[in-house]
């Protein structure tokens, strides 16, 4: 399957692009982030910092619960670093 | 909360890269919601010509050269649409319209509207300064302050020196009182 991933703000800049394209074999989360990590490096690290939320099709997902998710094909998950609008 | 007697007029709710007319949107506004309202607050944000803290919270004085802000499109739309929903439970508003631009603003440039028609002004006091509040610390946005000096920390790809913003511990105390109200 193939998910589509992406990065805003600070992340966008840590990571040097705005979006991934990424094809998991079992598509949870776990898998994700070896994935990205083989294909990207240490750089991946600052995505899975406490304070970055994770969004699934532009909805907020628990963090507790992020590794074990399970993605289907077409997916977008978006790595929001907190807010700061206004 | 008892049944509102109001109705509110759909709520204008904008991303827009382009400036807006405070003027116009105010009489439209006003135009829009008809003769019950008796109050329109209005609140308009600007780009500062310093900036106010350091990464570790310490008070400087350092002239920002521009301000960007981003957005993820859908989701920072729906995230203003859920504030401003919230707004309208609480209090018995007629009239709503929100504009937060995107893109790269310099000092002196208009960043976010908030205007708010009700029957009396408390309402639209209470619900323009919540609106305000909530987008602080809720509104799916990222802003990014660009310096004149180049010895900042970060030094994004463009080569200018800059810095994301980090929420500021007023924003959440403000927010905080209105959970605990």
């Amino acid at each position: 399957m193939n998910v589509r991933v992406l990065f805003f703000a600070s992340l966008r800049e840590a990571m040097g692009v705005e979006s991934l394209a990424v094809s998991l074999t079992e598509g949870t989360v776990a898998e994700l982030r070896t994935v990205l990590h083989d294909q990207q490096g240490d750089q991946c690290d600052v995505l899975w910092a406490d304070n970055v939320r994770v969004a699934r099709n532009q909805k907020l997902l628990e963090a507790l619960s992020l590794d074990a998710l399970v993605l289907v094909d077409g997916d977008e998950l978006a790595f929001l670093p907190p807010v700061t609008g206004g | 909360m008892t049944a509102l007697a109001t109705v509110l007029v759909k709520p204008i709710i904008e991303v827009s890269e382009a400036d807006y007319d405070l003027g116009a949107a105010w009489t439209n506004l006003q135009s829009a919601v008809g003769l019950g309202v008796g109050a329109m607050a209005g609140f308009s944000g600007l780009v500062r010509s310093t900036t106010a803290t350091d990464a570790g919270g310490s008070v400087v004085d350092e002239p920002v050269k521009a301000l960007v802000l981003e957005h993820y499109p859908g989701m920072t739309e729906a995230s203003m649409v859920a504030i401003v929903a919230k707004a309208a439970e609480r209090w018995e508003l007629l009239g709503v319209h929100v504009v937060h631009r995107v893109g790269r603003f310099v000092p002196g440039d208009q960043i976010v509207m908030v205007l708010v028609a009700a029957g009396h002004r408390a309402e639209a006091f209470a619900a323009c300064e919540y609106i305000m509040d909530y987008l602080k610390t809720d509104a799916v946005l990222w802003k990014r302050e660009d310096y004149l000096r180049d010895d900042k920390q970060a030094v994004v790809a463009s080569g200018e020196s800059a810095r994301w913003l980090h929420s500021a511990d007023e924003d959440k105390a403000r927010r905080a009182g209105w959970e605990e109200d």
